[in-house]
Order: C-alpha cells, then structure tokens, then sequence
C-alpha cells in the first residue's frame, strides 16, 4: 500500500494530470515520453498489486474483526482491542483500494505503447519528437460504451447481455533517423458478456467474459533518395498496400487480431509490421 | 578523441555519433556512455552485454523498458531472422561470421597445422 502512494506521490504535476484525464497526448522528446511513461506504469503495477491484495485482506480482516468481538463479549473484555484493530485496518485498506481504483489505468501502457515505443526510441534522432496519442483509460470505461445490446438467453443462461465498447487507444507519428515517417495506430473493439444462470441451490451466479478484436495499421514512408521498395510481403492475415510518388514510396500494413481477453496483444505485432516494410526494401545503389 | 563504434537504431541501423568514452573488453570496439552496460563492472558494450543476456537467458529490465532491454530486445529479433540495413561506415567490428574463419577445422591444430607430430622441416 505505502509503496503505491509514495509512487503516486512521486509523480510530477503533468504526470498526475495525465493518470487524472486518462489522456496522454502531444510531441514530446522520445526520452521525456518514456520517463512519463514508466512512471505511470511503475505506478499503475504497484497500485494494481495493491488492489489484488485489498480486495483479499479487507473482507478477511473485516470477518476477523466480528469473530474476535463475538469472543470478546462472550469471555472478556480485555481482547476489545483486538475486533477494532482489525475493523480499523479493513476500513484503511478499504479505503485505499478506493482511492486507488479511479486513477487505474489501462494495461495496454506498459503492455504494449511502452515497450513498442522503447524500441521506437532507437530509430528516433534525440533532437526530434514523437508525436502520441494515448487514451489511458480501461477498455470498458463507460466513455467507450457503445452499444448495449438486447438480453437473450444462451443455452444454461437465462440473461446474457452483451456491451459493446471501442477503444482507439494508441496512435502517433515520428521521423525516424533514416527519413522515414511511421504512423501507427491501434484500435480494440471489445465484447462484454455478462451471463447470468441459476444454479441447482436457487442462486444466481453471473459471469463476465470479454472478447477483443484489435486492429493495427502501420503506415512506413520510406524515402525514395534512399530505399529502392520491392514486393512486399506481409505476413498471414496482414493486409498490405503500397503507393509510390517521386520522393517516397508509403507502404500501409493493416493486420486483425481476436483475443478472449482484455489482456494486452504482443507489441511485436507492431514491431513486426514495420520491419516486414523494412523487409522490402533495399538501399539505393545497391543490388536487390 | 574517437568516435563510438557501436550502430544506433533497431529497423535500420547507422552510426552512433556521440564520442567514445572506452574500450569494450569483450569486442574491442570504441564506445560512449550511452552504448556501454551500465551494469557491468569492466567496459562492455551494450552488444556483447545484450548477447550475454541472450545466453544466460535473461531479457534486462522488463519493468523499466529501458535502452538496456532495448538492446537485448534487439539481440533476440536479429536472432529470430530480422536483418537490418546499414547506412554508417564501421566495418571492422567482426560478427559471429567473420570470428568463424579462425576457429579450428575438424582435425585442425590452434595453430593452423593439421599434423600434430609434425616439425618446422616438415612439408
């Protein structure tokens, strides 16, 4: 818990307002980009840490606090202290876990923008920016409510209603060192299913699945004065077009993933999309 | 004062262009502070610490996403069958490849010669 708060603690003015507005955006300098970056997530893996343990210590201490009142009424009153420790620490981490849960913000930063873009980093001149748009909140935030669709019944549930959510989370542009411009962008659709059965004792039990689709466009503008760009080969399920002018040849690779998860997807799917660009592509003046 | 050996970049590669600061003890090249392992004791260069990691198993600092895991990041992706281009002009920093023509052939001795009996007369 303390480790959570001195690391909220320590977040500088710009970084608290970004985890306040869930909303990352701008030019920024791809170290001073990254510095904020770690920062929120080194925060976001201590408070989530926390909150795991919250959600198991506080209902533990909590019955623990009516157990050892029932003793201490029943026997002796010296124990008294024992129940309003234990009720004082359930409130405190109670607490904490709410002041904690509104500043929660998407794993996909430290899944995915912040390792993409530490590799990104290598490319980038340390004079030139990188230009971000990162929507930090979760992916079934109540902004990114779409659509709630009509309750049907679904084999042993009686009620499934599914929500449907868009998350455009992940987009930006930069120079690379070579001349190249690279835009990205990220988007999840995702499904959440909410069924709820009755089960043989008469109690109702409701489970939430969720199923993500995300879509990712990289689009490599590789300079003509520089790289000669061949056949591109785009990998399975990638979908690949290619337009050529006289000073740039921009290749788009778009490719659709399906989880049965919000856990974030493997940043090398970027990685993979603009080296498969790269792939293509030969340095002027030499053979093919 | 020389220039950093090391080549900056992940999808295509060129020259560092910071000035070197020392020498690395595993390949000899030239390197500044921000291509030298923070975490080695003697001069290594991020490379040779990134092809360590790779042997060891170890991927660098997973939480910090730093240019320490960049790099051995970057080791593991050449190994899976990226290669990059390369626009800088140091050459003379020899890979695995260019290391293979001095290791010893099959019934080779360290020295060259394939007959371990033989003296300097012999022909």
């Amino acid at each position: 818990m303390f480790a959570a708060f001195r690391a909220l603690q320590q977040l500088s003015n710009t970084q608290r307002e970004a985890i306040e507005s869930k909303q990352v955006s701008g030019a920024y300098p791809p170290s001073l980009l990254l510095d904020n970056l770690r920062a929120l997530s080194e925060f976001d893996r201590l408070a989530d840490k926390w909150r795991r343990t919250a959600t198991i210590a506080a209902p533990i201490l909590a019955v623990a606090a009516v157990f050892t009142l029932m003793i201490s009424l029943h026997t002796t009153t010296y124990l008294l202290p024992l129940p309003i420790a234990l009720l004082v620490a359930a409130v405190v981490i109670a607490v904490s876990f709410f002041r904690l849960r509104p500043l929660d913000i998407s794993n996909n930063v430290r899944g995915v923008a912040l390792p993409f873009l530490a590799i990104l980093k290598q490319d980038i001149a340390a004079t030139d920016r990188v230009r971000v748009r990162l929507d930090l909140a979760l992916p079934t935030d109540k902004r990114k409510q779409v659509e709630v669709l009509p309750a049907y019944v679904r084999g042993q549930y009686h009620k499934v209603i599914d929500t449907l959510f868009a998350d455009p989370w992940f987009e930006g542009s930069a120079r690379l060192a070579d001349g190249t411009v690279l835009r990205w962008r990220v988007r999840d659709d995702v499904r959440e299913s909410k069924r709820t059965k009755r089960n043989r004792r008469g109690k109702y039990k409701t489970k939430t699945r969720h199923y993500k689709r995300s879509e990712i466009a990289v689009v490599v503008s590789l300079p003509s004065k520089r790289y000669v760009v061949h056949d591109v080969a785009g990998s399975a399920g990638q979908r690949v077009t290619v337009r050529r002018d006289v000073k740039r040849c921009t290749i788009k690779l778009q490719r659709k993933l399906k989880l049965k998860s919000l856990e974030p997807i493997d940043p090398r799917f970027l990685i993979d999309a603009i080296s498969a660009a790269y792939r293509s592509a030969t340095p002027v003046g030499s053979a093919a | 004062m020389t220039q950093c050996e090391c080549r900056a970049g992940f999808f295509s590669l060129r020259d560092c262009e910071n000035m070197a600061l020392a020498q690395c003890v595993e390949c000899a090249r030239w390197i500044c502070a921000l291509h030298s392992a923070p975490e080695a004791v003697m001069s290594t260069c991020r490379d040779c610490q990134a092809r360590r990691d790779q042997g060891t198993g170890t991927t660098g600092d997973r939480d910090t996403y730093d240019d320490g895991w960049a790099h051995s990041y970057r080791e593991r992706y050449y190994g899976s069958g990226y290669t990059p281009m390369y626009s800088g002009s140091h050459h003379h920093h020899y890979d695995n490849q260019d290391a293979q023509s001095f290791a010893p052939r099959d019934g080779e001795m360290e020295d060259g010669s394939d007959d371990p009996q033989a003296g300097f007369g012999d022909s």
